[in-house]
């Protein structure tokens, strides 16, 4: 697999280098690690908000970090969680008396992070509260695993936290709504190809022109199963009617809509995917109250998308058209 | 049995060293079953750990120990880093209070160490993890060290426990970690975890030895 590259080591720090100086009114590194945080932390009199994981699902973390969303994103190597002593760092820099709140993606390497963070900040001082997401609905049959991953949902929980913490909420108000939130969101994801990580010269696993992968995380890793492609509406029904039976979605419901690229699908593909996405809800009666269309939460260049619903009310409506002003989502 | 600071540094040594040259064996097994980058994330934690211990003034060999385990938790990416740097801050902390002399309280520190792991983790025996390793090599070691053998040989009891424990993980359907996700579609492959644990207990094993030939 052909990649621009200097270094594969170093792709990650480079990478964020990168992206601080693509946005350097917004965000900024903090030396020595690698944390991404807002320019202006801390915010005084807000609650921050940190979320983060492993590296190689951007615009996933650090493009939405700023105004509105985050104040810190922590970026670990690829597909890795971060390291605690980066996660400290920011944690440092960004906590204000009114707390921090964690967005955790449920993954044992993420979990185990934050729950360590958790402990340090207590020992600080520094009030904290926890959200975990655990949106994708493809493993939710299997017993015994550490329970449904964390996936592309993650970033709408961003932005209702940080519309929330931005309107003044206090620890606790934000706490509730991105909890709710995470309590209502759901997404599923396939893949039609592996992603290949910088410097390696195979792909994560190999699939036939004529296969794909149903149920994939965010990590380049296979799925829950192998199938034969099929076409966009096939597909999507199938991806959406294991989301719709798993939070009963009742004719008249109001969802927010995420179609997301895996890195390498293009936007033809995923406005195709959202054009059946939009039949198949309409048909149900349920009405897309807000759209996203495009890559939010990567694998590399996997090709391949997911689909993730969040039922809303009057309050998630609100926080959803909140504006935000990051590196990769900007709403006024 | 004479563990100084200085022995206890060539132990440490010899795990990065051990690490390090398994860095793509680890990432290989990884690549089946995770993100491929269990060996990379490890060898990067226990490098920078070794080089943050080299430069800490520190009294007692046991400091040591709990030091390079907080770096290998702090300062590395991903899972196993953090839940391998805990189990030996946590080995650390306990020979912090009895003292790293008597091969008992190096037994108890073993126990504390698969304790820890299994506390923050939730793993068992059989969830296809590095538990599945650590576990019988705890449980080897308790029975070497009860039969009267010295603590080379607990440690060879120990690191042939883990070879078991980790060849195990082959036939098993991961429940914890990335590899539960695969499931039955896990079966066949070795865990990664479970492989540095093994390798880990190896490499003390050769450090001991090592210097009871060459005192």
């Amino acid at each position: 697999m052909k990649k621009i590259l200097n270094v594969p080591q170093n792709a990650v720090p480079e990478m964020l280098a990168g992206m601080v100086k693509a946005h350097s009114g917004l965000i900024t590194l903090l030396s020595g690690t690698q944390a991404v945080v807002r320019k202006d932390a801390p915010v005084k009199g807000k609650v921050a908000i940190i979320s983060g994981g492993g590296s190689g699902h951007e615009p996933a973390h650090a493009g939405y970090v700023g105004r509105g969303m985050l104040d810190a994103a922590l970026a670990g190597a690829v597909f890795a969680a971060p390291p605690l002593d980066d996660a400290l760092a920011a944690l440092k820099h960004c906590a204000t008396e009114q707390g921090v709140l964690f967005i955790i993606k449920n993954y044992t390497g993420d979990r185990l992070l934050f729950d360590m963070l958790s402990e340090e900040a207590e020992d600080m001082g520094i009030p904290t509260r926890s959200v975990v997401v655990a949106d994708d609905v493809a493993i939710a049959e299997r017993e015994g695993t550490p329970g449904r991953r964390g996936v592309a949902g993650t970033v709408l929980i961003h932005k209702i936290a940080g519309a929330r913490a931005d309107l003044g909420g206090s620890l606790e108000e934000v706490y509730q709504v991105a909890q709710k939130a995470a309590s209502w969101v759901r997404s599923m994801g396939v893949a039609l190809s592996p992603c290949t990580l910088p410097g390696s010269t195979q792909p994560s696993f190999t699939l036939d022109e004529d296969q794909i992968e149903i149920g994939i995380g965010i990590h380049g890793e296979a799925g829950v199963r192998r199938e034969k492609l099929q076409p966009a509406r096939e597909l999507t029904q199938k991806l959406l009617e294991k989301i719709l039976v798993d939070l009963p979605y009742q004719a008249g419901d109001e969802v927010a809509v995420l179609v997301n690229g895996m890195g390498s699908t293009p936007l033809m593909e995923l406005y195709i995917v959202f054009n059946e996405v939009e039949t198949f809800l309409h048909s149900k009666g349920i009405t897309i109250y807000k759209a996203l269309v495009g890559e939010y939460m990567t694998s590399l260049d996997m090709a391949g998308f997911s689909i993730t619903l969040l039922k809303l009310d009057a309050e998630l409506k609100e926080l959803l058209d909140h504006p935000c002003l990051t590196p990769c989502w900007v709403q006024s | 049995m004479n563990c100084g600071k200085a022995n206890l540094m060539s132990i440490l040594q010899g795990m990065v060293q051990t690490i390090a040259e398994n860095e793509q064996h680890l990432n290989q097994l990884d690549s089946v079953i995770g993100d491929a980058e269990h060996g990379s994330n490890l060898k990067q934690a226990f490098e920078k750990a070794l080089c943050k211990v080299e430069t800490l003034n520190v009294e007692q060999p046991e400091e040591l120990l709990t030091e390079f385990g907080k770096a290998v938790a702090g300062s590395g990416c991903g899972s196993g880093p953090l839940f391998i740097g805990l189990a030996i801050k946590a080995a650390g902390r306990y020979l912090l209070q009895s003292g790293l002399q008597n091969p008992s309280s190096i037994k108890e520190a073993l126990r504390a160490a698969l304790e820890a792991v299994k506390e923050k983790g939730g793993a068992q025996v059989g969830d296809k993890t590095l538990v599945d390793a650590l576990e019988p090599a705890v449980q080897a070691f308790e029975k070497a060290l009860q039969s009267g053998q010295s603590l080379a040989e607990a440690f060879a009891q120990a690191r042939e426990a883990a070879r078991e424990g980790m060849l195990s993980t082959k036939d098993l359907a991961g429940k914890r970690g990335r590899a539960s996700y695969l499931g039955e579609r896990g079966v066949g492959y070795q865990d990664p975890g479970a492989t540095s644990i093994y390798l880990l207990l190896e490499s003390v094993y050769q450090s001991l030895t090592r210097k009871e030939s060459n005192p």
